[in-house]
């Protein structure tokens, strides 16, 4: 192997760690005889009305949008009891201080997060609520975000949800898919993208002044917020599939390609 | 030795409440050769509960049936202004009735010689050549509630394979 292949090569390698969230791990099982299990507590997930909204949050059983469990938010079986909620769960992603050795040639800490969503309306009606997803930062109120709003669709175009500058559907599934780079292992700078099946996206970018992601959500907000509460429609949105990644370039790695990088400079002297 | 005792509060699930409306018009002539539509409005309210927790849905129905006799001309407007209302977009489900508050006064009702409302008539009925003559109030007649539970289903979750449409 040539010396220049080697250095690309060792210059490349790094250091991967991924986190999941498995809703069909025991934490998230269904007792028997029931269509579905409150979800509020369960493995760090909270509502955030504090704990007294059961069944907001709720594990929606196999096939949920794929072949197994899945998260559902939403007043599908018990009214809100705030115009505004969400089911969040701790996550702590650092985005910063990831570099364990000397990043080389372009080859930084990285961060990726990706899950599936889709938001499930069996009647597309107008008064339908609003859902979305987001990533919570430490610093400030900085989320990242989608939001689907039947009732601000972008005009002119074809869709069911409104989600800033581009239209989605009741029961299509995305991706919702959040990829942080930087330098000197800090990846504050993300691209957000909502991907559909057929792989086209959507991405907006941004950087924050987060040193972490602190937590995961699933929102929901009633179509009109001064209206009763009993006017909430029934639909939910889906999470599943859900990966936290990290990629770090290890110090062996960073060493022995600065040791190649000396080889290559002394190889051409000769 | 103390004793705690804690009663779980039972979750209450949510309920959906569906309401269907109908009216039927019969023409009723009395002894002294009047006719009158009798005009019953029949409201039928469904609520459904389904409950995670049992994996039963509980239907409560209630049905309703009010009983007007209205004059031939009130009750052939009546059916227009139905008619009109049930057309609009934004039609409640409890459109009938509302139209039927609107559009019958006192002078729109079947009446005795003093100007009084009926509360009751007597009909003619020819059958086989026999004429009979049968009775029918007015008012508001309330079903009892019936409850049924029945074993639900979480529905399957329907995906469809749609893009995302952007502008860009």
């Amino acid at each position: 192997m040539k010396i220049r292949t080697l250095i690309v090569l060792l210059a490349s390698a790094s250091l991967s760690k991924a986190a999941t969230i498995d809703f069909d791990s025991a934490a998230y099982a269904i007792p028997s005889g029931q269509l579905s299990a409150d979800a509020n507590g369960v493995d760090g997930w909270e509502v955030s009305s504090g704990g007294t909204n059961s069944h907001l949050g709720f594990v929606v059983p196999s096939p949920g949008i794929g072949s197994s469990q899945a998260l559902g938010f939403g007043p599908k079986w018990v009214l809100p009891e705030e115009a505004s909620m969400s089911l969040k769960r701790d996550v702590n992603f650092a985005l910063t201080g990831n570099t364990t050795g000397v990043a080389s040639l372009g080859n930084h800490a990285t961060g990726t997060f990706t899950a599936d969503i889709l938001v499930n309306q069996p009647n597309n009606a107008a008064g339908n609520d609003v859902f979305g997803i987001s990533l919570y930062g430490d610093a400030g109120n900085e989320t990242i975000s989608f939001s689907f709003d039947p009732g601000n669709t972008v005009s002119g175009l074809a869709g069911d949800l409104g989600v800033g500058f581009f239209n989605a559907y009741y029961n299509a599934q995305y991706q919702f898919k959040v990829s942080f780079t930087g330098t000197n292992g800090d990846f504050q700078t993300y691209a957000a993208s909502l991907i559909d099946s057929d792989g086209g996206s959507y991405t907006k970018y941004g950087t924050l002044t987060s040193t972490e992601i602190t937590s995961i959500g699933l929102t929901y907000a009633l179509a009109d917020s001064s209206a009763a509460l009993s006017t909430a429609s029934d639909g939910y949105i889906v999470l599943d599939n859900v990966v936290f990644s990290t990629t770090i370039p290890e110090p062996s790695t960073s060493l022995l390609a600065l040791i190649g990088a000396g080889l290559l400079i002394l190889r051409r002297r000769r | 030795m103390l004793f705690f005792c804690a009663q779980a509060e039972a979750q209450t699930f949510r309920s959906f409440e569906t309401t269907t409306q109908e009216i039927t018009y019969t023409n009723r002539i009395l002894q002294d050769g009047r006719t009158f539509v009798e005009t019953v409005i029949n409201t039928v309210v469904v609520n459904l509960t389904p409950n995670p927790v049992t994996s039963e849905s509980t239907t409560a129905t209630d049905e309703t049936n009010e009983t007007l006799f209205l004059t031939q001309a009130a009750a052939t407007a009546l059916q227009a202004a139905i008619a009109t209302a049930e057309a609009a977009a934004n039609a409640s489900d409890t459109v009938i009735k509302e139209t039927v508050t609107a559009e019958v006064d006192t002078a729109d009702k079947a009446q005795d010689g003093s100007g009084n409302v009926l509360t009751g008539i007597t009909y003619v009925v020819i059958a086989n050549g026999q004429p009979t003559f049968p009775t029918s109030d007015a008012g508001t007649v309330t079903e009892a509630t019936v409850t049924t539970t029945a074993r639900a289903e979480f529905d399957t979750i329907v995906e469809v394979v749609k893009p995302i449409v952007s502008g860009n």
